[in-house]
């Protein structure tokens, strides 16, 4: 059956899997790969446009999280202490996003601009730590969101 | 931390600050306290008395004034957080402009859904709080202090609901320049 809120449920919950995986994929596959088979400058060209395409999907997909999440609220007719709990987390991960993309990601951005830097390593493992931080705290979001809707199971 | 250029940080800084953005954020906080207040202590009656029209629109209207003026609040406070999060970023100058009209476009909707939501769950308690205030003040004056309370308390939820989606449209915002960004990138890196 196709209701407005099975969209709004698949909505938000791709928006989740495609931040978290995103960012985990960036982590843990494409960054190691990347350090091991391209030369410094070569590198640094692929990750200055990595950042910026992952930045784009990242910031909609938390963006359409948000914006589902309130409309889930509305559904669930309740506002347990867990819903509590997960909307401060959404609105500190989106913080966090925004200042690793639209702060850090963009002064990677500017200053690979003309070639390597010695100022973009510590940039890049800054990033690099909070895009974990971010992993790390959607995991948790993930966790609170089967407390609310499959707690009464376990 | 140190790994900041000196030269690029000053100006990007400077950019975040949005005198448009202070005055609608004063402004909402203006509409949203003192139609709280006005709602929460029910000034409409005397004002009915020397002023019919104006206290019968204003009891009429009062609600969602302050409805109103907590999402505004809210979503000017989520874009300013988000702004200045982002201040590094092109993204936050170039995109101030669509995430304005976004947010202009999403306040109406997003008033009657913050509100709806801000409805549910935690109340602050307000329970224990009114047998206590009751049994230290009385009840008329508890009864009032209660209800001063529990609009204090619906007032923030709905504004931090809205500053959410303040945080999520800045999202928007970034996103979209940095896609012209990228766009624009594209060409002297491929020639």
């Amino acid at each position: 059956m196709l209701t407005l809120r099975l969209v709004v449920l698949f909505l938000h919950v791709t928006a989740v899997i495609v931040a978290l995986g995103a960012s985990l994929f960036s982590s843990f596959a494409l960054t190691p790969v990347l350090a091991e088979e391209l030369e410094p400058a070569l590198r640094l060209r692929v990750m200055r446009r990595v950042i910026r395409r992952l930045g784009i999907i990242v910031l909609t997909a938390l963006a359409v999280l948000v914006f589902t999440g309130i409309l889930n609220v509305l559904y669930l007719r309740a506002m347990p202490a867990a819903l509590m709990l997960k909307l401060v987390l959404v609105a500190v991960v989106t913080g966090l996003a925004l200042y690793q993309y639209g702060s850090v990601g963009a002064r990677i951005w500017r200053l690979s601009a003309d070639g390597p830097n010695p100022a973009i390593p510590p940039l890049q493992v800054r990033f690099r730590k909070i895009g974990l931080t971010v992993g790390a705290l959607v995991l948790v979001i993930v966790y609170l969101s089967l407390t609310l809707t499959r707690g009464a199971i376990g | 931390m140190s790994s900041t250029s000196p030269a690029v940080q000053p100006a990007a800084r400077a950019s975040v600050r949005s005198p448009l953005l202070e005055r609608l954020t004063f402004l909402a906080l203006l509409i949203g306290l003192v139609a709280a207040a006005s709602y929460a202590e029910g000034t409409t009656t005397p004002l009915r008395v020397f002023k019919p029209a104006l206290g019968a629109w204003l009891d009429a209207h009062q609600f969602y004034l302050m409805e109103g003026g907590a999402t505004a609040l809210g979503l000017i406070v989520g874009i300013r957080i988000g702004r200045r999060l982002a201040a590094e970023s092109v993204g936050a100058r170039q995109g101030a402009n669509s995430v304005m009209i976004l947010a202009a476009l999403a306040w109406a909707p997003l008033i009657h859904v913050c509100a709806m939501a801000a409805r549910l769950g935690w109340s602050g308690r307000a329970g224990s709080f009114a047998s206590w205030i009751v049994g230290r003040e009385g009840y008329e004056a508890g009864a009032r202090f209660l209800r001063l309370f529990i609009t204090v308390i619906y007032f923030c939820k709905t504004a931090g609901l809205a500053a959410l989606a303040g945080l999520a449209l800045i999202a928007i915002g970034v996103a979209l320049a940095s896609s012209h960004d990228a766009v624009a990138d594209n060409a002297p890196a491929g020639s």
